[in-house]
C-alpha cells in the first residue's frame, strides 16, 4: 500500500471507532475493543509508513475555492520528516493508553464513552499531524480541542470539590490555591476550551493574515496559499514586498503573523499565561491526561511551532524563547509545593513544554529546532508513562492523590515503581535516559544562542536570561520530580491502611508501562550505549527545514560538554535536596510544608507558589468575574437604540417562535375533513392561480 | 357516434350520484355505473385493453371493496348527516376552480391548433386502423421494455399492500 | 367504434369528473364516501391519459395506456389500504363519520 493510503488508514480507523463508540457506548461495553482494534490498525499503518517512506510525499484535494482571489484551500496528507515520527508516536502511545484504560476504568459508569471520545481525539490529532497546510491544521486543531473537552469532562456530573465530602476529608491542611467551588470536570472542561479559544483566536488571525499576505504577493499564481510549501516559499519574499497592514510591513508583518499563530500554540501547549487550564484538566481520567496532557494534544502546539519554523523571523523566535523560558521556570516553582500527585505532573508538563519552546526559540543555527523536536518525542513517551504510573498509584489507593498519604509504595507496586523511577530519571536528564539527550540538546541550544549573540554583539541579554532560567528550571525539576518519587515510593508508608491494599495493575497494563520504560532509555534514541556520545540515528529527522550554517565543530563540542557538566551538577543539587528533605531528614514527623509555612521569608515564598503565582486567581477575577459576569449583565441590558436591548431582542425572538407554534397548532384540530379541506384549498387554489 | 354522448351522460350521472346520493349504497352503485361508462369511453378511444382492465379491476374489484366498506359501516349510520356549511363552500370553490382551470386549459390547447404543436383536430380516421393494431403491440413492448422496472415495483407494492391490509384488520392479541 | 375526432370533449368529461370527485371529497362525511371521491378523481386522470395519447399517434397512445394501467393498479392498492384503515377506525370508534373521529389533535 502506498504511504498516503496507509496514513489515511491512520485517520479513518480511529474515526470509525469513534462513530461506532458514539452510537453504541450505552448498549455495549465492547466498544473498548473496537477502539483498541482500530488503534492497532492505525499503529500498524503508521509503522508501515515510517518504515516505508523514503522521501517526503504529499497529496491534497481542493476543497474550498474563492475564484475571485484565485485561492483554493485544500485538504490532504503530507508525510515528511516531521509528521511521520509524530504520527508514529501518536498512534502507538494511543494504543498503549487504550490498553491501559481497560484496566483503569474497569467498571466506570461511562465506560464506553471514554473510548469513543479517545478515538475521536486520536483522529483529530492525526489530522493536525499530517496536515499539508495551515488550514487543515486549524481544522484538526479545533477538533482536538473538542476531543480534549470531551475527555476532561468525562465525569460531567461530578460535584465541585467544595461540595465533595471525600475531597474535603482527604485534602491536607495546607491545601490552597485553587477555587474549590469551581473545581469539577464540568468547569475544567469549560476552562480548557475557553482558554484554548483565546489562543485559537490568535491562530485564526494569523492564518487569515498569512492567507492574505501570501495571495497578495506578486509571485502567487493561484492555489492554496496556506500549503506549507507555498507558505515557506512566499515567506522568503515577504520582506522585500511592499505589502502593508496597519502600519506593519515586510518582516514585521511576518513576525506578527508568526506570533499570532504561535498564540494558538501557547493556548494548546499551556504556555504562560495560558497554562491555567492544564492543572484543572486533571479532573479528567488520568489515562486521558496521559495521552492529551502529556503526549499529544499539548504537543500539538510545539508541533505547530516546529511546522511553521521557516515562517518565524528572528524576532519571533526570541519572543518564543522567552515565553518558553518563563513558562518552564514558573511552572517548575509551582510544582515544588504541590501536594497532589497529578498536579505535580501537570505542572511538570507545563514546564517541559516551556523547555521545548525554549529549544525551538533558540533558532536553527543554534540547533534549537532539533533540540525542541527531540524533546517533544522523548517527553511524549516518558510523560505518558509517568501519567500511567500515576493512574496505577491512584487506582491502587482507591482514588487518593495526596502525596502526604503515600509512602513506601515500591514494596507493594514494584513494576509501577520501576517504570515511574525510570520516567523520573529520564525527566531529570540523567545520562543513560532519553531526556539526557534531548533536554541537554535544549540547554546546549540556549547556550549556543547566547554564544552566537555574543559573536554578533547584539541581543546578548535576551539570550542569556532564557539560558539562566533554563538552568534554574533544571535544578527545580530535579528537586520536585525526585520529591514526588521519593515521597510516594520510598520510606515508611504514611497511611498504613491505604498501603496495605496497594498493588500493581494487571498484566497488559504492566506490559504497556514496561514498553514505555524501554523507550525512555537513551540508547533507543541515540543508537549507541554510550550516553556521552553525540549524534543520533534520528539526526536526519531533526534536521531543521531551513538550511542554516552549522556551529563550528569545536564550539559545538565545547558547548555540549559544558552543558552536560551543568546538567549533572544540577541533577545532584536538586535530587540531593529532595533526598535530604524527604528521606534522610524527614523533619521529625512533620511535613516540609509545615516547616516552610512557619517563618518568613519562606512562608511568603511558599504562599506565593502555593497560590500558583496568583495567575489563576487574577485571570478568574478579571475575566470570569469581571468581564464575564459583569460584562454579560451589561450586554444583556445594553440599549441597541429605540428601546431595544439584547435581552429584549432575544426574548422577542423566542416568543415569536412560541406564537408561531401556537398559530400552527390551531390547524391541528384532528378533524380529517378539515385537513382534507385545507389540502384541497391549497391544491386547487394554486392550480387556479397558475392557469387563470 | 350516436352512442358517444349518451355514454358521457351515463358517466357524469353516475359521478353525480356518487357525490350527492344520501344513501351510500346507492352512491356506491352509482359509482359502479360511472366506472362502467368510463370503460365504454375507453372503447371509443380504441383502448380496448384498458377498458377490459377497467371493468375487471375497478368495477369488479375496487367497487366490490367499496361496497363491502359501505355495508360494513352502514348499520351504525341510519341516514348520512348533511355536510357542514364550510364543507359546501369549500366544495363549491374546489369544483369551480377545477372547472375554470380546465376551461382555461382547453382554451390554451385549442389556441395551439393549426400549429405543429397540437394534433387535437387530426381526424380520428388518420390513425384509427393503426392504433387499433399497433397500439397494443407498443403497449406490450412498453410494459416489458421501458417500463419494466415500474412494472415489477408495482408487483412488489401489491404484495406489500396485501400484507399491510391484512395487518391493519388483524385483531391484536390481548 | 368511432368517437368524436377531437380531444376536447374528452377533456371536458374528465374535467367534470375531476370536479365531481373534488366535490365529493369536500362534502362527504363518511370515510367510504370520501374514498369514492378519490376514485372519481383518479379515473378522471386516467381518461385524460388515454385521451391525450390517442390523439398523438400509436406510440403515444400506448404510453397513455401504460400510464393508465399503472394508475389502476395503484388505485387498487390504495383502495385496499384505505378500506383496511376504515375497518380499523370502525373497530376503535364504532363509527366512520370523519367529523366524529378527531382524537388525533394537537395541544
Amino acid at each position: 500500500m502506498d504511504p498516503i493510503s496507509l496514513a489515511l488508514l491512520c485517520l479513518a480507523a480511529p474515526l470509525a471507532a469513534a462513530v461506532v463508540g458514539a452510537l453504541l457506548w450505552r448498549k455495549s461495553r465492547h466498544v473498548d475493543l473496537v477502539s483498541i482494534a482500530a488503534q492497532a490498525v492505525g499503529a500498524a499503518a503508521s509503522l508501515a509508513v515510517a518504515l516505508g517512506a523514503a522521501a517526503p510525499v504529499a497529496r491534497s484535494i481542493p476543497w474550498l475555492s474563492f475564484p475571485g482571489a484565485r485561492i483554493t484551500f485544500s485538504l490532504g496528507i503530507q508525510l515528511d520528516a516531521l509528521s511521520v515520527p509524530m504520527l508514529l508516536v501518536v498512534q502507538f502511545l494511543s494504543l498503549g493508553v487504550l490498553v491501559f484504560s481497560r484496566w483503569y476504568l474497569g467498571d466506570d459508569r461511562f465506560y464506553g464513552r471514554f473510548f469513543a471520545s479517545f478515538s475521536f481525539f486520536v483522529f483529530a490529532m492525526s489530522m493536525v499531524v499530517v496536515a499539508p497546510g495551515l488550514l487543515q491544521a486549524f481544522i484538526g486543531w479545533e477538533l482536538v480541542g473538542l476531543g480534549s473537552y470531551l475527555l476532561i469532562g468525562y465525569w460531567h456530573d461530578k460535584a465541585p470539590a467544595s461540595e465533595d465530602p471525600e475531597y474535603q476529608a482527604g485534602k491536607p491542611f495546607h491545601a490552597t490555591g485553587v477555587n474549590e467551588a469551581k473545581l469539577n470536570p464540568a468547569m475544567a472542561q469549560l476552562k480548557a476550551f475557553v482558554v484554548n479559544r483565546v489562543g485559537d483566536f490568535g491562530f485564526l488571525s494569523g492564518l487569515a493574515m498569512l492567507a492574505w499576505l501570501v495571495s497578495s504577493l506578486p509571485g502567487f499564481t493561484g492555489g492554496d496559499p496556506l500549503a506549507w510549501t507555498t507558505l515557506f516559499v512566499a515567506a522568503g519574499s515577504v520582506a522585500a514586498s511592499k505589502v502593508a497592514f496597519l502600519g506593519f510591513t515586510g518582516a514585521a508583518l511576518l513576525t506578527l503573523a508568526g506570533l499570532l499563530v504561535f498564540l494558538g500554540a501557547m493556548g494548546k501547549s499551556a504556555q504562560f499565561p495560558f497554562h491555567v487550564w492544564l492543572p484543572e484538566a486533571m479532573q479528567g481520567p488520568t489515562t486521558a491526561s496521559a495521552i492529551i496532557h502529556a503526549a499529544t494534544m499539548v504537543a500539538a502546539g510545539v508541533f505547530l511551532t516546529a511546522r511553521i519554523y521557516p515562517l518565524l523571523t528572528p524576532d519571533a523566535l526570541v519572543a518564543i524563547q522567552w515565553v518558553g523560558a518563563v513558562t518552564a521556570f514558573v511552572a517548575a516553582t509551582i510544582a515544588c509545593v504541590q501536594w497532589d500527585y497529578k498536579a505535580v505532573l501537570a505542572y511538570s508538563t507545563i514546564s517541559q513544554l516551556g523547555y521545548m519552546m525554549l529549544g525551538l526559540g533558540a533558532g536553527a543555527a543554534a540547533g534549537g529546532y532539533g533540540a525542541g523536536v527531540s524533546h517533544l518525542y522523548t517527553h511524549a513517551i516518558f510523560k505518558c508513562m509517568l501519567f500511567l504510573g500515576a493512574a496505577s498509584v491512584i487506582h491502587a489507593l482507591h482514588g487518593v492523590q495526596d502525596l502526604g498519604r503515600m509512602g513506601g509504595l515500591a514494596r507493594k507496586m514494584p513494576f509501577t515503581a520501576i517504570a515511574t523511577g525510570i520516567g523520573t530519571l529520564a525527566i531529570l536528564g540523567v545520562p543513560g535516559f532519553s531526556a539526557f539527550w534531548s533536554k541537554d540538546a535544549i540547554l546546549a541550544a540556549a547556550q549556543a544562542k547566547m554564544v552566537l549573540a555574543q559573536a554578533h554583539g547584539a541581543g546578548v541579554m535576551a539570550a542569556k536570561i532564557p539560558w539562566i532560567l533554563g538552568m534554574a528550571t533544571a535544578a527545580l525539576t530535579a528537586f520536585y520530580m525526585s520529591r514526588q518519587w521519593l515521597v510516594a515510593f520510598v520510606g515508611k508508608p504514611r497511611d498504613r491502611h491505604l498501603w496495605e491494599h496497594a498493588h500493581d495493575p494487571d498484566k497488559p497494563s504492566i506490559a504497556v508501562l514496561m514498553v514505555l520504560a524501554l523507550f525512555s532509555l537513551q540508547f533507543v534514541w541515540t543508537g549507541s550505549v554510550n550516553p556521552f556520545a553525540s549524534g543520533s540515528w534520528l539526526d536526519g529527522v531533526l534536521q531543521s527545514p531551513m538550511a542554516v550554517g552549522e556551529l563550528p565543530e569545536e564550539l559545538a563540542h565545547h558547548i555540549h560538554a559544558s552543558t552536560m557538566g551543568w546538567t549533572i551538577a544540577l541533577f545532584f543539587l536538586g535530587s540531593g535536596a529532595a533526598f535530604w528533605l524527604y528521606v534522610t531528614n524527614p523533619l521529625r514527623g512533620g511535613s516540609a510544608a509545615t516547616w516552610l509555612r512557619r517563618d518568613p521569608p519562606t512562608n511568603l515564598v511558599w504562599k506565593f507558589l502555593a497560590n500558583l503565582w496568583f495567575v489563576d486567581k487574577a485571570l478568574d477575577l478579571v475575566f470570569a468575574e469581571g468581564i464575564g459576569r459583569r460584562g454579560g449583565e451589561l450586554v444583556a441590558k445594553a440599549d441597541l437604540g429605540s428601546g431595544l436591548s439584547v435581552d429584549g431582542t432575544v426574548d422577542t425572538a423566542a416568543s415569536l417562535v412560541r406564537w408561531t407554534g401556537r398559530f400552527a397548532n390551531l390547524f391541528q384540530t384532528g378533524r380529517s375533513l378539515a385537513y382534507a379541506g385545507w389540502t384541497l384549498l391549497a391544491l386547487f387554489g394554486a392550480l387556479a392561480l397558475l392557469l387563470l | 357516434m350516436l352512442l358517444f354522448w349518451p355514454m358521457v351522460a351515463v358517466v357524469l350521472a353516475g359521478g353525480a350520484g356518487a357525490v350527492f346520493a344520501r344513501n351510500l349504497v346507492y352512491a356506491a352503485l352509482s359509482l359502479g355505473v360511472c366506472l362502467a361508462g368510463l370503460a365504454g369511453l375507453y372503447l371509443f378511444l380504441q383502448a380496448e385493453y384498458v377498458a377490459v382492465i377497467q371493468m375487471i379491476v375497478y368495477v369488479g374489484g375496487i367497487l366490490i371493496l367499496i361496497l363491502f366498506g359501505v355495508m360494513f359501516s352502514r348499520d351504525v349510520l341510519g341516514r348520512a348527516t348533511p355536510p357542514s356549511l364550510g364543507a359546501r363552500i369549500l366544495g363549491g370553490f374546489a369544483a369551480t376552480a377545477v372547472l375554470a382551470s380546465a376551461g382555461r386549459l382547453a382554451w390554451l390547447v385549442s389556441s395551439l391548433e393549426g400549429t405543429g404543436l397540437s394534433t387535437t383536430r387530426t381526424p380520428t380516421s388518420t390513425w384509427q386502423g393503426q392504433i387499433a393494431t399497433d397500439a397494443k403491440f407498443h403497449l406490450g413492448r412498453l410494459l416489458l421494455d421501458g417500463w419494466l422496472v415500474p412494472f415489477l415495483v408495482v408487483a412488489v407494492l401489491l404484495t406489500v399492500v396485501l400484507l399491510a391490509a391484512l395487518g391493519l384488520v388483524r385483531k391484536d392479541a390481548t | 367504434m368511432a368517437g368524436p375526432d377531437r380531444l376536447l370533449p374528452y377533456l371536458a368529461v374528465s374535467a367534470a369528473l375531476f370536479a365531481l370527485g373534488a366535490l365529493a371529497c369536500a362534502i362527504r362525511r363518511n370515510a367510504v364516501g370520501y374514498l369514492m371521491g378519490i376514485e372519481l378523481m383518479l379515473n378522471a386522470a386516467n381518461l385524460n391519459f388515454v385521451a391525450y395519447g390517442r390523439f398523438r399517434g400509436p406510440e403515444a397512445a400506448a404510453q397513455g395506456q401504460v400510464a393508465t394501467l399503472f394508475v389502476i393498479a395503484l388505485a387498487a392498492a390504495e383502495a385496499a389500504v384505505a378500506l383496511g384503515l376504515v375497518f380499523a377506525v370502525f373497530r376503535t370508534f364504532r363509527d366512520v363519520d370523519l367529523e366524529k373521529v378527531r382524537t388525533l389533535h394537537g395541544d
